[in-house]
């Protein structure tokens, strides 16, 4: 014998809010083991790109200016900054911001500029300016 | 969904939501005047669609999401961003709530998405409401701008529609805010703005000293809470209106 039971809006719900949670949740979590096994914080970041440029975003609060190791090889962006130590670093991890970011390859690292404003770093950009052919309007 | 509470009826109460949301202002803002103003705890919300989930604070259990309170102010925060499928039964529910309670008026603290924020020192604050004469009364008592064009989503928007299909006073204190890093600066600017609409003086100067200190607490819940609402369609908050009437 089954058991029948209409499924009510809600399950579907519950069931959709499962599932993205449960996707959610396996991010979060890779970045929780890797902050532990690094011993280091990940700040939140953001990309951005324009037409012209990309522009990166972290926020890492109680950092010195000058204590900020920033490095822009072909196609990447890491960041080591060691973060002030009167702030309560999160379950045991040093108090240390590191980030390695894969970037689009059509940009141009060497005029990158940066600037750290009340606990956000931007990272600004150009992109190489792409061959192609110009199309005439008729 | 369901809304356990042992507080008083009592007209002239003020209710302050503050869900997570963009920059945590509204989580930031209602936590302070929950320690600020000695705020005690006076009930819970509950749901089926709440994860199984409870907090610990100083080796004690909480609920996730809680209703604070006194005489003069209540106020909703949650540890966790709304899953997208209570968004609408927790805004019902709270209207519901606040007839039986008797309170007059609902202030939605939060982040209005500014992708200049960098170049901004002392973030505006801005003012969206259920009903004209509210909205200009909330502009003239906080001083902050009446909202002219733009989206509200989520939870805001949702206590905005009920406010206007119940009669009840809804508005929004809504101060330029990054999109997804937690802005101690943006919340201190919403509490000045409370601050003169409820005629009592709040020194923000103890949260913008340790701004430092609860953006790097508020970290894992601004992740969560980014990925949240890309599920809430927040984005178009940095949207215009497409219809013109």
């Amino acid at each position: 014998m089954s058991i029948w039971r209409k499924r009510s809006i809600f399950d579907w719900l519950r069931e959709i809010d499962r599932e993205m949670e449960h996707e959610a949740d396996a991010v979060f979590r890779h970045i929780k083991e890797a902050e532990v096994l690094s011993g280091c914080m990940i700040p939140l970041y953001d990309v951005t790109e324009t037409d012209s440029e990309i522009i990166v975003t972290i926020d890492m609060p109680g950092v010195e200016k000058e204590g900020i190791e920033l490095k822009w090889e072909e196609g990447s962006l890491t960041l080591d900054a060691p973060c002030r130590a009167l702030l309560p670093s999160a379950r045991g991890l040093q108090r240390r911001y590191r980030l390695t970011l894969g970037l689009p390859e059509n940009v141009n690292g060497e005029n990158a500029t940066a600037r750290y404003r009340n606990g956000v770093l931007e990272v600004r950009a150009s992109k190489r300016a792409g061959g192609g052919k110009r199309l005439m309007i008729q | 969904m369901s809304i356990a509470d042992q507080l008083q009826d009592g007209s002239g109460r003020i209710l302050l939501e503050g869900f997570p949301d963009v920059g945590l202002v509204g989580v930031i803002a209602v936590s302070y005047l929950v320690d600020k103003l000695q705020l005690k705890q006076v009930g819970y919300i509950d749901s089926d669609l709440l994860p199984s989930a409870v907090a610990v604070h100083d080796s004690q259990v909480r609920e996730i999401v809680r209703i604070y309170g006194n005489d003069e102010l209540v106020t909703v925060v949650s540890e966790i961003p709304l899953p997208a499928s209570l968004v609408r039964p927790v805004a019902q529910s709270l209207l519901a709530w606040c007839a039986v309670k008797k309170i007059d008026s609902v202030i939605s603290l939060g982040g209005l998405p500014e992708p200049n924020r960098l170049d901004i020192e002392s973030p505006k604050v801005f003012v969206v409401a259920s009903e004209k004469n509210f909205g200009e009364q909330m502009v003239n008592k906080t001083g902050a701008q009446s909202l002219k064009d733009g989206f509200i989503t989520s939870v805001k928007a949702e206590l905005l529609r009920e406010g206007v299909r119940r009669n009840h006073n809804i508005a929004l204190l809504l101060a330029q805010a990054h999109y997804n890093y937690p802005d101690p600066g943006a919340a201190a600017q919403v509490v000045l703005s409370l601050s003169k609409l409820i005629g009592r003086e709040i020194d923000v100067k103890p949260l913008l000293e340790s701004a430092e200190e609860v953006k790097i607490q508020l970290r894992d819940l601004m992740r969560r809470t980014s990925e949240s609402m890309h599920r809430t369609q927040k984005g178009r908050e940095m949207e215009a209106p497409s219809l013109y009437v």
